[in-house]
């Protein structure tokens, strides 16, 4: 049995989304597939309850924990993210994505640790409140990004101009007078741990921080496949030129961070470019919700849960799920 | 000697040693860093100085780019270098083996570590920490974060396998210990951790040490614990593999008066029960008080003023591969409580103020038979066929002066030794990268 562990919130519906697509594949492969959330979870009694999927319908049960389990949710309670930790050391479960959120520092100097992939970090200082208060007006372009998740709402790109700064976000674009971006940056990093990117100039469009999104997830035979790639600021296709360019960086850097962080199955990296298109790197993330939105590409969708049931029947055929240890 | 690296460009793969090193009638011919053998050319230079046989002053050798690389040297440390007569090794290479949290495990998780890197001039070479699940078994390689002397920072990277391993986390998969067991020789120690239970009836089958077990049992169901609790009158429930004072519960039986202090909750609740009905009730509602488990007889222990106390001793292997007393303290009990960890209120006392303040006439008897029951102890877990070395041993005497093994404890806590004797501390957080020293090919 597969498990998919998700928000409580979105238990329901992800259960009758996933049905949709897992119906048939879950009937090809004979493998039933439960959509559970961690408050539903016993770890003392090793069960779950959840809805079962399979062939036809979705019904509410309670079943042993299953041994391999895809981790579809961001926990945000304590008690939860420590189950989260426990349910990855109950013995023969394999828990694909068990980190619960990717701190951003973590994985940049893991990538400056790899030839390959030192490239697409950019020259960075931990950031703090206290920080605001010191020569932020000398610096040239920059990027603020918290760095205990990936949070794309939160990044603030700041592009040097001859009166101060233009800030781009997610949202728009604003000008912030030179004497003014102290106060400004200032409540922006009031709260938490911040990472401040000397970065080159950088691509802005209509007004936004351009940034692309690849999807990835790892095949069965260990190796990582682009899923999907978008230009997430604007919810835009990736030209063919660019592709190239996205595809090379994303499995030179999920190849890194995986070597470090086995258990990834699913993962999507964000890139900034510079004027001549170069990537680098601005998220890391483990699973997104909107892989599963239903504006996204029905044949993306189809292929990821193909691909776990692949994943998951391969992992069977082997006789274990857990206890061998490998690459 | 021990030695700086100077990396040269070149397509080979080569090493440059002072020529002091050189052993006439011998070749060389690969070089070893690790669990890393390489086949290369091993060239004597006149102009490579051997430095004063010193980390503060070490020599110099040049290894080529190729070479680094293929052995996963990392560069900015401080090495041994030791000739035999077929090969040149590098080292030492010592890894910390960490548990299955790789996203947990940054160069900020790992500044806990960094206080032990006091004695890394007595050590020196590749010291580094990894997950198991982060090893490449095919190209026996790890992926973890290694302590950069020069920068006092731990920076991700990629080596070889260690020559000794020092395991810090007891949630692997017994499979990886096997296999890194296999890989070191033998040379990974703190292979296993017994649960309460398991120990205990380990030491039941030595003569000596099992006068010293108090009655244990497996906690199973409501009729055998109550069978238990009418014969001893009080009792502890302790969780077979949880330490530090959690998950506690102390039932006291009087007449049919039963009264239980539970420690599960932060703040312990006390519950007086009048009636046998009431307490099968209880446990019928704490069903998991008979799910991983062991009830034991509590001990009327000795005292000072109104508070327990019980001793923890630090067992430790050292440089000369033996067993040894590090660390003493007595950890007393706040007020009334039952528990005396330092995470649960407890407070730390010298055995020495301990024993003066409990017993008031001569107590050195004591100290010796304490340190005696220790050092039997571990030469009896060494017969186990595991590899240990170190031990947070929890002793406590009773009124009538008896010892009594309360705990063992692989991956002991060191907090109170922190706050009471630093020097003690820091020596108790040395003593592990000494003896793992002394087992790689460098150990005296």
């Amino acid at each position: 049995m597969i498990g998919i562990l998700c928000n409580r919130k979105s238990e329901k519906t992800i259960g009758r989304y996933l049905h949709n697509i897992f119906k048939n594949v879950a009937k090809e492969k004979r493998i039933p597939v439960i959509v559970f959330s961690m408050p539903n979870t016993n770890l003392l009694q090793r069960t779950v309850f959840g809805s079962l999927v399979s062939e036809e319908k979705i019904s509410t049960v309670k079943v042993s924990l299953p041994m391999l389990i895809f981790n579809f949710a961001v926990q945000k309670r304590k008690s939860d993210i420590k189950k989260l930790r426990s349910l990855l050391e109950v013995e023969n479960v394999t828990l694909i994505n068990a980190t619960n959120q990717f701190n951003q520092l973590q994985i940049m100097e893991m990538l400056l640790s790899n030839s390959k992939t030192k490239k697409f970090v950019l020259p960075f200082i931990n950031y703090s409140r206290e920080d605001a208060y010191t020569g932020i007006s000398e610096k040239s372009s920059f990027i603020l990004k918290p760095e205990n998740r990936p949070s794309l709402s939160r990044i603030i790109y700041s592009k040097k101009v001859d009166y101060g700064f233009e800030l781009y976000s997610l949202y728009g674009c604003s000008s912030c007078h030179k004497f003014d971006i102290q106060d400004t940056i200032h409540s922006i990093v009031h709260k938490g741990k911040w990472l401040l990117l000397k970065t080159p100039g950088l691509i802005t469009y209509k007004n936004k921080i351009f940034v692309v999104r690849a999807y990835m997830q790892k095949k069965p035979d260990s190796e990582w496949e682009i899923v999907l790639k978008t230009i997430i600021s604007h919810n835009e296709t990736v030209n063919d030129n660019l592709a190239k360019k996205i595809d090379t960086a994303s499995l030179q850097i999920i190849d890194c961070i995986n070597c470090f962080i086995p258990d990834i199955g699913i993962c999507f990296i964000d890139f900034v470019l510079d004027m001549r298109a170069n990537p680098y790197l601005l998220n890391f993330g483990g699973w997104d919700d909107r892989l599963l939105s239903k504006k996204q590409n029905r044949s993306v969708r189809i292929k990821l849960c193909k691909n776990i049931m692949k994943y998951a029947n391969v992992l069977s055929e082997n006789g274990v799920f857990a206890t061998l240890p490998g690459n | 000697m021990w030695a700086k690296i100077e990396v040269v460009p070149s397509e080979y793969e080569i090493i440059y040693l002072p020529s002091q090193l050189k052993k006439s009638g011998y070749i060389q011919d690969n070089v070893v860093f690790g669990d890393m053998s390489v086949r290369s050319s091993v060239e004597y230079s006149k102009d490579l100085t051997m430095g004063d046989g010193s980390f503060e002053k070490p020599g110099r050798i040049r290894i080529s780019d190729k070479l680094m690389k293929k052995l996963m040297i990392p560069e900015s440390l401080v090495y041994r270098v030791k000739v035999t007569d077929s090969s040149v090794a590098i080292g030492p290479v010592i890894g910390f083996l960490l548990g299955i949290h790789t996203h947990r495990y940054t160069p900020r998780h790992m500044e806990k570590y960094s206080d032990r890197f006091g004695i890394y001039n007595k050590v020196g070479g590749l010291i580094y920490a990894f997950s198991p699940k982060s090893v490449d078994w095919k190209k026996r390689i790890a992926y973890g974060l290694y302590y950069n002397i020069a920068a006092s920072s731990w920076e991700y990277g990629c080596f070889p396998l260690p020559e000794v391993i020092y395991r810090r986390d007891f949630h692997s998969n017994p499979s990886y210990i096997k296999m890194l067991m296999e890989i070191t020789g033998g040379r990974l120690f703190n292979s296993y951790r017994f649960s309460k239970y398991e120990l205990f009836e380990y030491l039941r089958t030595d003569s000596e040490l099992c006068k010293h077990i108090p009655p244990t049992e497996l906690s199973l169901n409501f009729d055998q614990v109550r069978e238990f609790i009418d014969r001893h009158s009080k009792v502890i429930f302790k969780p077979v593999d949880l330490s530090r004072g959690r998950g506690i519960c102390v039932i006291e039986k009087n007449d049919t008066i039963y009264k239980i202090t539970d420690y599960r909750y932060r703040n312990p609740i006390v519950t007086v029960l009048y009636d046998k009905e009431s307490f099968e009730k209880f446990f019928a509602i704490n069903q998991n008080l008979f799910n991983k488990y062991i009830i034991q007889k509590y001990l009327p222990l000795a005292r000072i003023g109104n508070s327990l106390f019980d001793i923890r001793v630090v067992m430790q292997k050292g440089k000369d591969k033996t067993w040894g007393c590090t660390g003493i303290e007595c950890r007393i009990s706040s007020n009334r409580s039952h528990l005396t960890n330092i995470s649960r209120g407890g407070y730390a006392l010298s055995l020495n103020e301990a024993l003066h303040r409990a017993f008031s006439g001569d107590f050195n008897t004591i100290s010796k038979q304490i340190n005696d029951l220790c050092l039997k102890f571990c030469l009896f877990m060494d017969d186990s066929g595991e590899h240990f070395a170190e031990f947070g041993i929890d002793i406590a005497i009773d009124t009538d002066n008896n010892l009594w093994l309360i705990e063992a404890n692989v991956f002991p806590s060191f907090k109170g030794f922190k706050k009471m004797d630093r020097d003690t501390y820091l020596s108790i957080r040395y003593t592990p990268l000494l003896y793992a020293l002394s087992l790689t090919r460098f150990g005296e």
